[in-house]
């Protein structure tokens, strides 16, 4: 692709790792931001898959090769399209090569706890000596100020403590934390949400500034509903599978094929005859215990059989075709090996084809924002550990070879982590 | 002084996604106006409500996505409301919608022609599965959405059905994608002097957030598996705890006085202690349940182990770290009094969010003409 890109002027120096923050700053790379993502090589990237190669899952065909850390899908998949460079900043020489990235960048990003960045040294005042209109993201678990913030905190635990696990579950069961920790791209797009703030504000200003967001807190806004109940009338909503208070039917049910559940969300009781009619029971339209809400929603386990009795005859597409048919809200639960194939996702060329040199070739989910004229794309594989030293400290920063020598034969640089254990 | 105060949106959509857009451009100061049609907003229904009794103004989903917004009413589909669109277009910076596809084309506000009138403009979409393809038509609620976008499938036990997620997530999650992009084309704009259409589809934005599964699952080949992680019981409720160095290993059993098990060869590894999770499970239960939540959470997260206190709702809004933070933030309601809703989503050092204009007619809540 040519021609322009939207954040092309745009520089961003992270330290962004894990899920949340590295997603954020993804984000600017598929719009064009040069980004250069800062690793260490004595704590690598939980997600290049920390020392031993033991999640076989996330390497292709399970193989973790020579260099795991390289071929390990979950870094790779969310930092794709930027640099990579290795420093360790407590070496000088590699921590005054990160202060002349910062002097030429527009964005420092990071979601360490919040012990962290003032351990290293790397406080906005300190940063905003160096540079004076950099904008720093810090996107902590808890926030970089209050009693928890100096506590780590991931996906797993900030789901529970955001109210969300207490909430997801089964109606008669315990709480859970879901099968994905969906609060980390979540927060890491809302960092991106504050960036583009401050990068507007400073296009008009010249002032930078530092942006405190709590993964904990952007988490709580995925339920403002129940917050907003809680406050108006006193009693703290609680689990309840799938159900719903303005639609039944409301639930995944069982298809046939193994593990198979169609979505159906039934919406007003014209979508219910319509159902009636398509499970060949027009009867139950007018059945006293469902033909209307609250009727629905006071038989709602023999309603579920119901449906269920019907589902279980077909496959979950043939149910969404029916369904979709009379405008009834419908979708089979895809899972995410079947999402490339997934027949809107696929005829739009939502997924675009990604190179790695070290894995292969794979379908990466593109950016979803579409810009007609500029859109974004990702930008390449992501980097392998170290991959952009000397593209990063030689070419860009002017730094010479030697010196670059000196760093990588004690540690400083390198493309190979300092293994432990 | 506010980041977008130099911003006007004209907001025509409705729901959640795109006002959860527009409330994000509201928030950190542009001028949102939003454009109801005759009969009102769809979150007006939605609630909660006060003592749960509806009414279209105290709903308490359509007061946290709109307040700071001005309020119009407008028939688009009359030839006099079309007229006041249009020059309404012309003003404007962004404009929002979240009509089906095809809706604007018919009403003749295709892009190329509010271009032609207002170079600048960026127009912003928000379906749920895009503006074109196979799907482009279908109903959807979030139900739907977390089904199509894998998002239920991983959630929930592997013998009973997958879970959606509480609340609206894919709604707010095409929101913010949509307001990124809506910021990305400006920020371009400030290089080009011209806007551009940004298209958001619901099911896209899910699918990119959940990019690492997807391509995990290709490089694996089999699925994400539906097996939520266990929250463990202890003594007032649940703990989610993740130990998974050989340091927090130790400081944990040492904390529960066992250093039998700290230093048992058998669990001398994390690829050990993966393998025998069940066993250790076991061993750990008679030991959270000794503690409260507070105990266990304040004892052993400053050990830089990673443990989540299951929170409901009630405890969340007492939570004394969020108290600190000044959280959660107060509106009033259109009947009297006030209730608690959630605050500025990030604190920007030098362009906080600005959550209370003054009322009045150009406040809160959005008048309708």
């Amino acid at each position: 692709m040519t021609g322009r890109l939207p954040l092309e002027h745009v520089r961003a120096t992270v330290l962004t790792q894990a899920w949340s923050g590295a997603f954020t700053t993804r984000l600017l790379a598929d719009m064009g931001a040069e980004v250069i993502q800062i690793e260490s090589l004595e704590r690598m990237d939980p997600w290049r898959g920390g020392y031993s190669p033991r999640r076989s899952g996330v390497y292709p065909n399970g193989d973790p090769g020579q260099r795991h850390y390289n071929r390990n899908a979950l870094y790779n998949s969310v930092n794709a399209g930027k640099l990579g460079v290795t420093l360790d900043l407590n070496d000088e020489d590699a921590r005054g090569a990160f202060f002349e990235l910062v002097s030429i960048s527009d964005i420092v990003a990071e979601n360490f706890s919040a012990r962290v960045l003032p351990n290293l040294g790397l406080t906005y005042p300190v940063l905003r000596e160096v540079n004076p209109s950099i904008i720093l993201l810090r996107l902590p678990a808890f926030g970089s100020a209050g009693p928890y913030s100096t506590y780590m905190g991931n996906g797993g635990t900030i789901e529970p403590m955001s109210g969300i696990s207490s909430l997801l579950g089964y109606e008669d069961g315990p709480p859970i934390i879901s099968g994905i920790m969906h609060t980390d791209p979540f927060s890491g797009a809302m960092g991106a949400a504050a960036l583009l703030i401050a990068l507007h504000h400073r296009a008009r200003t010249g002032e930078g500034q530092e942006i405190d967001l709590s993964q904990q807190e952007t988490s709580i806004g995925l339920i403002a509903d129940s917050v907003m109940r809680y406050s108006m009338s006193g009693s703290a909503p609680s689990r309840r599978g799938n159900y719903s208070d303005e639609m039944a039917p409301h639930n995944n049910y069982p298809c046939k094929g193994d593990d198979a559940w169609v979505a159906i969300a039934v919406r007003s009781d014209g979508e219910w005859a319509a159902l009636c009619e398509l499970m060949g029971r027009p009867d139950l339209a007018s059945d006293a215990r469902f033909r209307d809400l609250p009727g629905r929603q006071a038989n709602v386990r023999q309603l579920d059989d119901l449906v269920s009795d019907w589902t279980r005859r077909h496959t979950a597409d043939e149910v969404t075709r029916l369904a979709q048919g009379r405008s009834i809200p419908c979708a089979p639960a895809y899972r995410s090996d079947e999402l490339p194939g997934h027949p809107q996702l696929a005829s739009r060329g939502f997924f675009q084809r990604v190179t790695h040199p070290d894995t292969d070739e794979y379908p990466y989910p593109g950016v979803s924002w579409r810009l007609s004229r500029t859109p974004g794309r990702l930008g390449g594989p992501a980097p392998r550990l170290g991959e952009h030293n000397r593209a990063v400290l030689e070419q860009l920063l002017g730094i010479s070879s030697g010196l670059v020598d000196g760093m990588m034969a004690r540690g400083a640089t390198g493309d190979t982590p300092e293994l432990e254990d | 002084m506010s980041a977008l105060s130099d911003l006007r949106v004209i907001d025509l959509s409705s729901g959640i996604a795109g006002p959860f857009c527009s409330k994000l451009f509201a928030d950190f100061g542009a001028d949102v106006i939003k454009v109801e049609p005759p009969g009102g907003d769809a979150s007006r229904s939605l609630g909660p409500f006060p003592d749960d009794r509806p009414d279209p103004d105290s709903s308490g989903m359509f007061i946290y996505l709109n307040r700071n917004k001005r309020g119009v009413t407008l028939d688009i589909e009359s030839e006099r409301g079309r007229a006041r669109a249009a020059d309404m277009f012309d003003d404007a910076d962004v404009l929002l919608e979240s009509f089906p596809p095809g809706y604007m084309d018919a009403l003749g506000f295709r892009y190329e022609s509010l271009e032609a009138r207002n170079a600048g403009l960026v127009h912003v979409s928000i379906t749920p599965f895009g503006l074109t393809g196979p799907w482009r038509d279908y109903a959807s609620t979030e139900l739907v959405q977390h089904a199509a976008s894998g998002q239920s499938f991983a959630n929930g036990s592997p013998d009973r059905e997958p879970l959606k997620q509480p609340g609206y997530e894919s709604a707010y999650q095409a929101g913010v994608c949509a307001f990124v992009g809506a910021m990305t084309a400006l920020a371009d704009r400030d290089f080009t002097g011209r806007g551009q259409f940004v298209e958001v589809s619901e099911l896209e934005a899910a699918a990119a957030m959940f990019s690492p599964q997807i391509l995990v699952a290709m490089h694996s080949g089999r699925t994400h598996e539906r097996r939520s992680l266990p929250i463990l019981p202890c003594k007032d409720g649940f703990v989610s705890l993740n130990v998974r160095h050989d340091a927090t290993w130790e400081y944990m059993w040492l904390f529960f006085d066992d250093p039998e098990t700290a230093y048992d060869p058998r669990y001398a590894t994390n690829a050990d202690r993966e393998r025998l999770a069940d066993e250790i499970e076991a061993k750990l239960l008679p030991h959270l349940a000794r503690y409260t939540m507070e105990e266990l959470f304040h004892e052993l997260a400053p050990l830089r182990i990673l443990i989540g206190m299951t929170l409901d709702v009630a405890s969340l809004m007492d939570d004394p770290h969020l108290g600190e933070r000044g959280f959660f933030a107060a509106a009033p309601l259109p009947g009297g009094g006030e209730f608690r809703l959630p605050g500025a989503p990030f604190r920007m050092s030098r362009t906080p969010a600005v959550l209370e204009r003054p009322a009045g007619a150009d406040g809160f809540p959005p008048a309708r003409e």
